[in-house]
């Protein structure tokens, strides 16, 4: 296989193992990164595209298994994670598989040995993406939830919905940080303006304040209504659709700005969310005055 | 997401680590309070952790940066995250304050 197309990254706390790791595999060809902890893999994540990782468990602060749990959770679900260990413990072993461990290698580590975990994850990633391509070509994805503002006040639904979309649709890093700013100015508008009516002079107050208004908005009709979010893809046109209709009053439209040219309110407490939106969106539009709003987005082919 | 925040003379020192959604924006509201309760003139942030920022905390930013400037106070972003430069510069934020990637 074409190795040379692939960036690891390898985490231990162990400077001497990175080195003499990252020397081994590096004459094979494979782009590799290395970083000494848990916080600082996790920053590199962010921003760099990784084929593979491969991670100590035992570590300061933050062992392998809680870096482990946070890109399963996350947004890098799809990147394989080969543990290095140096006692295969069988409640880590069933804790890593649990949180979605690909493979595991005993220290002290052999060359041959993570050469050919290496190449079998990659291998396996490879064809995973080729039967994804041919999934793709036929895929139209489509799905809808429905939400209350009691879903809203409990749980982090626009979190949801990202990891939703980022676990059935390839999409760049890129284009899911702009979605998730999109999905979740849209849906916490939905809730906070259009069903909760929370104004804005109550948004900048201190949290309990805002908490108590939250609350005695709850105590009224307002918490029976819904939002309903409908996202469906396709992967012929690479063209993502994201609606969300509220059973309250909508989005303030007559914020909605019509030039091609948005800039972001300085001055106003309004608006900004919207501008948000039509920044990071392709294409954006309103219907049934204003309680619908629906965006496209372009998904970039990695 | 995590905020810290340090003091050191007359400048503080706000890190972000993870998104600010609307959910946790109290928190960054909560941080600046504390920066305009102190007596420092400058506030550097560090937003190389930051994956990305909603509106509502660049409202809350925004809302800081009034109430910083009207005592002379200088806001400057001393690192960031392609997607937070990106978007910053994008929305023309840095037009009111120094960012920097």
């Amino acid at each position: 296989m074409d190795e040379n197309l692939y960036n690891i990254l390898i985490v231990d706390d162990d400077i001497d193992l990175l080195n003499s790791l990252k020397s081994v595999l590096s004459l094979y060809q494979y782009q590799v990164d290395t970083a000494s902890s848990v916080n600082s893999a996790l920053k590199k994540i962010t921003v760099n595209h990784y084929d593979l990782v491969v991670s100590d468990i035992e570590m300061p602060k933050r062992n392998g298994l809680e870096f482990l749990e946070q890109l399963k959770k996350g947004m890098l679900i799809n990147i394989p994670v080969i543990l290095m260990t140096g006692h295969l413990a069988v409640d880590y072993a069933i804790e890593a598989i649990r949180l979605g461990a690909d493979d595991f290698i005993k220290k002290p580590i052999e060359s041959k040995v993570i050469l050919k975990a290496i190449n079998h994850q990659l291998i396996k990633k490879r064809l995973q993406q080729k039967k994804e391509k041919i999934d793709n070509k036929v895929q139209q994805f489509s799905v809808r939830f429905e939400f209350t503002p009691e879903d809203f006040l409990n749980q982090s639904i626009p979190e949801y919905v990202i990891h939703y979309l980022s676990k059935n649709i390839r999409i760049p890093l890129k284009n899911l940080n702009e979605l998730s700013i999109c999905v979740e100015e849209i849906i916490t508008n939905a809730f906070l303006h259009g069903i909760l009516n929370v104004p804005s002079e109550v948004r900048r107050k201190a949290y309990k304040d805002y908490v108590v208004f939250i609350n005695q908005q709850m105590d009224t009709d307002k918490s029976k209504k819904r939002v309903f979010v409908e996202i469906s893809y396709s992967s012929s046109e690479h063209l993502l659709r994201l609606s969300v209709k509220d059973e309250g009053d909508g989005f303030n439209t007559h914020m909605f700005i019509q030039n091609n040219k948005p800039l972001i309110n300085f001055d106003s407490a309004t608006g900004r969310g919207l501008n948000l939106i039509q920044i990071l969106s392709d294409r954006l539009s309103f219907s049934e005055n204003g309680t619908r709003i629906t965006i496209e987005k372009y998904i970039d082919e990695e | 997401m995590e905020i810290t925040l340090n003091f050191n003379e007359k400048t503080a020192l706000m890190k972000v680590d993870g998104i600010i959604t609307s959910d946790n924006s109290y928190i960054f509201q909560e941080k600046l309070a504390e920066v305009l309760k102190s007596d420092v003139k400058k506030l550097d942030i560090d937003l190389s952790a930051c994956r990305n920022m909603s509106s509502i905390g660049i409202g809350k930013l925004l809302l800081f940066y009034k109430d910083f400037l009207t005592r002379n106070g200088e806001i400057e972003i001393t690192k960031s995250s392609p997607a937070v430069y990106e978007l910053f510069t994008t929305i023309k934020l840095n037009q009111l304050i120094t960012i920097n990637l």
